[in-house]
């Protein structure tokens, strides 16, 4: 019992990852319309830049403000250049250009801090045990992830639901046409779309550090995952992402416990389940 | 692909599928003057191949990943799916022919019919839950299916070997009636790629027939407009669903050969060589299925080349494959085939 409870919650601090990425898949997919390939290696280049940054300064809590700064700069300058002349084109060649980048970023990243990996330090203020009660003590740090998830996750609906600048976005999400027509400067809001998304990415970058370390294809074995939380949420829905997150996270985590052979597949099987008895997902718009 | 355009209603109505073609043709599709062309295309190819690949293994490898990836245009070019999971069919395609001719007989003639026909009925269970929904949807899910493929790669130890792979597969023979032949990549493999040879051209005459088929116009009709195709009275699923069936059969037709070459099915991560055979065919070019086969025939020699200078070749893989898709999305053989007659007609205008 013990075991179950403390698997549950590292299943829910995986989930609460998974969210990260899958939220910003579907935001990007929703308005730019297509799905980024590169995310996940993005991903992986904002978890290596915080594993320079921490050690530098030793801690991650700068790493944790100036990384996804970092990231979202980088995703709109990818966006202004190598995205943007694929608006109008095929769906499917702005798909195939983002998987090239992963290639790029891939390669780039073991060029330059070898396919080892690299170790993340902890933040030392958070290295302490808490006691919830559930027989076995939890690491304070993975409890101050699913908090900071949280808040970013929370921070994102607040900006969609109550500011203007979100508005725009989700009106944009159903019409760009008409909102164009309206004389908003949509190009301005993909870009921000984009370095929003991908920061997001990058934030999940800096918690997963000191978890798991950083290895040039995180980013690959993680963004399966991300897809697979999108289709079962239901593509382009909000907490349909939140909820399939959670969901796959403790499922993989739970299976590990008690069939470890199979936690790799499992969230496959869900996924295939969902696709055919409910093929808009858990939470998705028919 | 959502068609945001109110014109496209209004258009007259498309009655058949020679209609729907022409409205396939007429949005910029395969020129069609080099529909049967390809086959002698392909035989040149093999011969330059021949003659000019130093190293035995590599040319029968281009033969193999060739015809792997003109299977997979079929449904990235003429159908407009991309699968990022077409290592799936191909992995598996090896397993099932090296576990035949380990287990059962050493007959090529059976481990290939075992590999090929069974992957088409594999293929027509993971279409119909890959196609519930097309698109990127499409994408996602055959990515998702390769990775489900390998972890059962990976943990069914006793049948696939594991990480290690299946290794042991013993040379085949193949009968011919009047002959029998030995298929040792190794010590014979002149044999071998004639072989290999023979059977490539065979199915590449096939895939040809089946894009020139009226379902294979119907298939580029519902790339153009899905609603359209369906309008016009087309079970737009099933066509795409037979699609999926054939480009997986002759995945896994290329997978068994590739084993029997090797004599070893080895466990790569999924999206490395999904990837590989998708950078194949937008190398090439989308819009025939020559393209493909030129695009891996030009990869397996870029990668042959540059990984002797460099361990990060695949950075300068990834770097070419985003100039393609920016610059040149109609592929090398594209370029050939539209873009420079039509400079030469601009300059001979010109004088």
């Amino acid at each position: 019992m013990d075991q179950l409870l403390s698997q549950l919650v590292l299943g829910i601090v995986s989930g609460a990852l998974l969210v990260l990425l899958a939220l910003g898949l579907n935001l990007i997919f929703g308005l730019l319309e297509f799905i980024n390939f590169s995310h996940g290696a993005l991903y992986m280049v904002g978890a290596y830049l915080t594993s320079y940054l921490a050690a530098a300064t030793g801690t991650i809590w700068l790493a944790l403000l100036v990384v996804p700064i970092a990231m979202a700069l980088i995703g709109a300058a990818l966006e202004r250049t190598v995205i943007r002349p694929m608006y109008g084109r095929d769906q499917v060649d702005a798909l195939l250009l983002t998987f090239g980048l992963t290639y790029i970023l891939i390669e780039g990243v073991r060029y330059i801090a070898g396919s080892g990996g690299r170790r993340v330090k902890g933040p030392e203020l958070l290295a302490f045990q808490v006691d919830l009660g559930l027989g076995r003590p939890v690491p304070a740090y993975l409890l101050f992830v699913v908090v900071a998830v949280a808040l970013v996750v929370g921070g994102l609906w607040l900006f969609l639901q109550k500011t203007n600048v979100g508005l725009i976005v989700r009106a944009g999400i159903r019409d760009h046409i008409m909102i164009r027509a309206l004389g908003v400067r949509f190009d301005r809001y993909r870009t921000l779309v984009f370095a929003i998304g991908i920061a997001v990415a990058g934030v999940a970058g800096v918690l997963t550090g000191p978890i798991t370390g950083v290895y040039p294809e995180m980013g690959a074995d993680i963004l399966i995952l991300a897809f697979v939380v999108v289709v079962v949420g239901g593509m382009g829905s909000f907490w349909g992402a939140v909820v399939a997150g959670l969901l796959i996270g403790v499922l993989v985590s739970v299976t590990t416990l008690y069939a470890s052979v199979y936690a790799g597949i499992v969230p496959f099987i869900l996924m295939i389940l969902v696709m055919t008895f409910r093929p808009r997902g858990l939470l998705g718009a028919t | 692909m959502t068609d945001l355009s109110p014109a496209g209603a209004k258009d007259a109505p498309v009655t058949d599928a020679a209609a729907a073609v022409t409205l396939a043709r007429a949005t910029g599709s395969a020129p069609a003057r080099w529909t049967w062309g390809q086959i002698g295309l392909l035989v040149v190819l093999a011969v330059v191949v021949l003659f000019t690949v130093p190293n035995p293994s590599l040319a029968i490898g281009m033969l193999i990943f060739g015809l792997w990836a003109a299977g997979l245009n079929l449904l990235v070019g003429y159908g407009g799916l991309v699968s990022f999971g077409h290592a799936l069919p191909f992995a598996y395609g090896g397993y099932a022919a090296g576990l035949v001719l380990k287990n059962v007989t050493t007959s090529a003639w059976v481990a290939l019919f075992v590999a090929t026909v069974s992957m088409a009925l594999l293929s027509a269970l993971i279409g119909a839950v890959c196609l519930r929904r097309t698109e990127v949807y499409f994408s996602m899910l055959t990515l998702a299916f390769a990775q489900l493929g390998f972890f059962i790669a990976l943990q069914w130890n006793d049948v696939t070997g594991g990480d290690d792979g299946l290794a042991g597969v013993p040379v085949s023979t193949l009968e011919l009636g009047f002959t029998t032949l030995e298929l040792n990549g190794l010590r014979d493999p002149l044999t071998f790629f004639l072989v290999t040879a023979v059977i490539v051209l065979l199915t590449f005459a096939a895939l040809i027939l089946f894009t020139e088929s009226p379902m294979g116009r119907v298939l580029q009709a519902i790339r153009e407009s899905e609603e359209r195709a369906r309008g016009c009275g087309y079970n737009t699923r099933l066509v795409q669903l037979v699609t999926f069936i054939i480009a997986g059969a002759v995945a896994g037709l290329a997978g068994g050969l590739f084993a029997m070459l090797n004599n070893f099915v080895g466990l790569q991560p999924y999206w490395l060589l999904s990837g590989v055979v998708l950078i194949m065919v937008i190398l090439g070019g989308r819009s025939s299925l020559f393209g493909p086969f030129l695009g891996a025939v030009l990869y397996l020699m870029l990668e042959s080349t540059l990984s002797r200078y460099t361990d990060s070749w695949q950075f300068f893989v990834g770097a070419i494959f985003v100039i393609c898709v920016l610059l040149f999305p109609q592929g090398l053989w594209g370029l050939l085939t539209t873009t420079v007659p039509h400079l030469l007609r601009r300059t001979r205008g010109a004088r």
